[in-house]
């Protein structure tokens, strides 16, 4: 079921009251169930492969804590360090053993169903990588592995996340899934305002900003030359205000039965670079790329020969960087094949990929231009050039990411110089077509609010205590006001099947 | 405790807001002038005593005031609840719901197949339309859990309802706060709220020259048919019957040309008289009156499916005539003709034509086809005429009568706006036109 | 064991005096690109497997703490 429906709220509705009825021993058990009817309702054949997924991660990682624990044992009766060498690299490749067949099963399963079969089971995208990240975890020794299927499933299949994510990690959940929480009214309260908000973003700013990418896009003649001035900032702002709108929504479910879930975007248009963008932005796919790729593929032996490689034939400088440059490579070869398998989106991989290298490396030159200007870093003028610079940058590449292919997207960026309808820039509210008058209002209106959130959570203050210390009565009125926007300008149908810019992952 | 006092804040700010939002998105409608008046009965202390429900045409074809004078010994207070594609269901509902109000003497009920249809085909908002002129909570409720189904309920809710209407927020606002409105002062352009209910409409056309209806009548075939009308339509004979009140059956009038077209009209109209004469009711089949051609020529219609304001005039004052009648228990029947076909034949004419133009492949020239409406078996003939100057004014004729219903038109007429026209008449008639249609077509449509 | 420590570290980053140095990471000397090339050889040389849980700034201060965190691996 999608979670923009009345049926959801409906169930999250019952389910609440289930889980507070409980005894706290037993909540666990009652999102144990939640999951399993949140999937089956997707359909009963694709639960097989979450099942399947489930299983062989939970059953690989007890097998990977056991090899462990083995030789563990075995290690208590070396008495030479080469004996202790030996034992030590007999447990890697046992374990490596185990791993290289959960990690190739899985993986594997995911790129058969995604890119070839086309067959996408709900959230395969998500609940595959958090699996092999907490195997991972438990091969690396970070924590035990979980003893009992049914926890690991609430865990892997909790139901907020399956659409979308964040990227879990084991560690960070289990206290919260399975120790019970006590009823409060106040972490109620604020989950449901917290849904709210992200509806209001998703339903009224996201679905509006749509509109006008998907006029863009239409062709004709709201596209090209100074319309790709504002595909470089619309299609940002709603891919911003949906898929962060959907994370209020997952975390403020989560939140009203006292689970926190890892936040997935801080203020991403405060970044000064891509880089920081990145650490801003879909927060838990970058960790998880960093910790599970990144520095694996670093510190691996492989890149580390090219290191030492490279070291012997040119300039330390340089040659410490080829590990990383390499796993960089993989990462956003990675990370674009995960957004989609067409060119398209490899190009975008690659051009953040470039970008990031590409300013890392004239670091030192930009330092130098900044001295020869006399522009301070710090200087507000400054940053706030830079968080300009990196929304275009972000915007410009999104071209790669949304159009139907990379041939599309060449011929939108040329058309930028080769279209003149640069007069257009005398009528701005033209250049948001596919929205009326009173829709731009709303959307802006929206846009103000977003900001002055995203402002006041950048200062480092809790949104929650910010918005207690406005009176009670104005509160609550503007609480209606908002649920009012969100049902009334809002995409209210019965089920929304647009669906989400990312539901197809 | 304050979790209580949270909940009592919370729902007390909704209100607020569904209160703001519903003022600056629900349109002003003939309800808030009908409530207007219904208000001002109530403060001089009078109760109607006739009562009309039905569909628009209730609204605008019976005129209160006419009613009130002309009806048994006069001196009457009518009103006139009509709305828009009202369904019988929503009849029942609403009368009920008055009755528990008013003490009604007579109650007029308009039966057309458009009231029978199944709730799929009913229009949504005119249903809504009752919802909100019920008073009762129960009656308002009852009235939702059965007719409309549980992912419409969602629209009792005002601003919900009318949240499409955003774009003319401020127009709407300022027609609000206009004294005018707020006085009951309605100020539409082409008709308006006139007085307890009725809503006058403006003539537009001169005799025969309405022409054909625009769509496909809806042929009256069972299977569109509602199951469960004829049991609401039981259900208000028996709370007529419970509340003493006297069942008046009618059928509005609609253009000869929408008669015409509906194959078997007789089908609808047979089924109602059937009805009321199983349960002694009088049943007035409007469109079949005597001398129907002359008594609402086309100048008092205002489209196909109702009267103007003064064809109400026309009809309210008949209608009078004709129920007086039959309170006295006289036979009503001679004031109507006993079938279509009597009409059609004692009309001996044909009441309505239309054309339209068709390009013609390769060539600049274009053909205008036209249609007619008369009796079955009855040819008619056309004569063909454009205005090629639209200053000048003078006609030329492209081609006299005949019993060619084309005619070519040469492709330089078209370079300038035109004037085109059919004529019409029966086969061997003398007349000069006995129906026509005029348009202009601008030069290069 | 230390001076092959200091060969591999010297190796990587030849401008840094690893014997004095005691703020490698706190003192900005080192970036991350460093530590996974200093990582990896560690790996390499020592036959640990160094996580990315180690990667803490007080295990990489100073060639020190990096030994120290390379003999506790040994231990395990």
């Amino acid at each position: 079921m999608s979670i923009l429906s009345i049926r959801f709220l409906a169930f999250l509705a019952v389910l609440l009251l289930i889980y507070y009825l409980s005894p706290v021993r037993w909540r666990w058990v009652v999102l144990l169930f939640a999951n399993i009817i949140f999937y089956l309702s997707a359909g009963v054949k694709n639960a097989g492969f979450l099942a399947v997924t489930t299983v062989t991660a939970w059953g690989g990682a007890r097998l990977v804590e056991q090899i462990n624990e083995k030789y563990k044992e075995l290690r208590k009766l070396c008495s030479t360090k080469e004996e202790k060498q030996e034992n030590r690299t007999s447990c890697v490749k046992q374990k490596k053993k185990v791993m290289t067949v959960i990690l190739f099963f899985n993986l594997g399963l995911w790129i058969l169903m995604k890119y070839f079969l086309k067959a996408s089971p709900l959230g395969i995208s998500f609940y595959t990588f958090i699996a092999m990240g907490y195997c991972i975890d438990v091969y690396r020794g970070k924590y035990p592995a979980e003893k009992n299927l049914c926890r690991f499933f609430v865990f892997l299949a909790f139901f907020p996340q399956m659409l979308q994510g964040p990227f879990s990690r084991y560690d960070r959940m289990k206290d919260d899934l399975f120790t019970g929480h006590p009823f409060s009214s106040d972490r109620l309260g604020e989950g449901a305002l917290r849904m709210l908000w992200g509806f209001f973003k998703k339903m009224v700013v996201a679905e509006k900003l749509g509109c006008v990418t998907a006029s863009i896009y239409a062709g004709g003649d709201t596209s090209g030359g100074i319309y790709v001035l504002v595909l470089l900032i619309v299609p940002t702002l709603q891919l911003y205000a949906d898929f962060s709108g959907y994370m209020d929504i997952v975390c403020g479910v989560s939140r009203m039965f006292g689970i926190c879930l890892q936040e997935n975007f801080r203020q991403p248009f405060f970044a000064r670079s891509i880089e920081e963008k990145w650490r801003r932005w879909h927060i838990t796919l970058g960790d998880w790329f960093k910790d599970y790729i990144f520095y694996p593929i670093s510190m691996g032996k492989w890149a580390q020969d090219l290191g030492r490689k490279c070291r012997k034939k040119m300039k330390p400088a340089i040659a410490r960087m080829v590990p990383s440059y390499i796993s960089f490579l993989v990462v956003w070869t990675v990370t674009g094949f995960w957004h989609g398998s067409a060119l398209h989106f490899l190009i975008w991989g690659w051009l953040n990929l470039i970008i990031i290298a590409g300013s890392m490396q004239l670091a030192p030159f930009y330092a130098k231009m900044r001295e020869r200007f006399h522009i301070k870093e710090e200087s507000k003028g400054f940053i706030l050039f830079q968080m300009i610079r990196t929304m275009l940058l972000v915007g410009m590449m999104s071209i790669f990411s949304d159009a139907p292919s990379a041939s599309a997207a060449f011929s939108i960026c040329a058309s930028l110089f080769t279209k003149f309808n640069w007069g257009l820039i005398k009528y701005p509210l033209l250049l948001l077509p596919g929205l009326e008058g009173w829709e731009i209002a709303a959307v802006g209106l929206g846009l103000i609010l977003m900001l002055i959130v995203d402002i006041i959570k950048e200062k480092g203050y809790e949104i929650y205590s910010v918005l207690r210390k406005i009176p009670m009565p104005v509160r609550y009125l503007g609480y209606a006001f908002l649920f009012y926007f969100v049902i009334l300008i809002g995409n209210t149908g019965a089920d929304l099947t647009g669906g989400f810019l990312y539901a197809q992952f | 405790m304050r979790s209580f006092k949270k909940i009592i804040l919370m729902a007390a700010a909704l209100i607020i807001a569904e209160a703001f939002f519903s003022f600056c998105l629900e349109p002003v409608t003939y309800t808030y002038y009908l409530d207007r008046d219904l208000e001002k009965i109530k403060s001089s202390g009078k109760e109607p005593d006739i009562v009309l429900v039905g569909d628009s045409r209730i609204y605008r074809t019976f005129v209160p005031e006419i009613l009130d004078e002309r009806l048994g010994e006069g001196g009457h207070l009518t009103v006139n609840t009509g709305t828009g594609s009202q369904t019988i269901q929503s009849s029942y509902f609403y009368l009920k719901d008055l009755l528990e109000r008013y003490s009604a003497e007579y109650v007029v009920v308009e039966l057309s197949y458009d009231c029978f249809l199944k709730k799929e085909q009913a229009s949504a908002l005119g249903n809504w339309m009752i919802f909100d002129r019920i008073r009762s909570p129960e009656n308002k409720i009852s009235y939702m859990v059965q007719s409309m189904k549980p992912s419409e309920w969602p629209y009792a809710l005002k601003s919900y309802r009318y949240r499409s209407y955003f774009p003319d927020i401020f127009s709407n606002i300022r027609m609000k706060l206009n004294a005018d409105t707020r006085a009951g002062v309605d100020v539409r352009e082409d008709e308006h709220y006139a007085d307890r209910g009725f809503v006058w409409t403006k003539a537009i056309y001169e005799d025969g020259g309405m022409g054909l209806p625009p769509s496909e009548p809806v042929q009256w075939n069972d299977d569109k048919i509602d199951p469960t009308s004829f049991e609401w339509l039981d259900k208000i004979r028996e709370l007529c019957s419970r509340e003493n009140v006297q069942l008046i059956l009618v059928t509005g009038p609609v253009s000869l040309a929408t008669i015409y077209a509906v194959e078997n009209y007789e089908d609808s109209y047979e089924c109602f008289a059937d009805y009321a004469e199983q349960y002694g009711l009088p049943y007035f089949e409007l469109n079949l009156l005597k001398g129907r051609r002359q008594l609402l020529p086309d100048s008092l219609m205002r489209d196909s499916g109702h009267v103007c304001g003064t064809g109400a005039e026309v009809v309210s004052g008949i209608f009078c005539d004709i129920l007086n009648a039959w309170l006295k228990g006289e036979d009503t029947s001679e004031w109507f003709y006993r079938s279509v076909a009597e009409m059609k034949r004692d009309i001996g004419e044909v009441v309505a034509c239309d054309f339209h133009t068709e390009a013609i492949e390769n060539s600049s020239d274009r053909i205008m086809i036209a249609q007619s409406a008369q009796e079955e078996g009855q040819e008619a003939e056309y004569e063909f005429w454009i205005c090629p100057d639209l200053e000048d004014g003078k006609w030329v004729l492209l081609q006299a009568y005949s019993n060619q219903s084309t005619c070519l038109i040469p492709g330089e007429y078209f370079l300038k706006d035109v004037s085109l026209r059919v004529n019409a008449r029966l086969s061997g008639s003398e007349k000069l036109w006995e129906a026509y249609m005029e348009r202009v077509r601008e030069a290069g449509a | 064991m230390m001076e092959e420590l200091l060969n591999i570290l010297s190796e990587i980053r030849p401008d840094v005096d690893f014997e004095k140095a005691d703020a490698l990471i706190d003192g900005g000397i080192l970036d991350s690109f460093d530590i996974i090339s200093i990582v990896g050889e560690i790996n390499n040389a020592f036959d640990v497997e160094i996580n990315v849980e180690y990667l803490l700034p007080e295990n990489f201060n100073s060639a020190k703490a990096i030994y120290e965190l390379v003999c506790k691996l040994l231990d395990e």
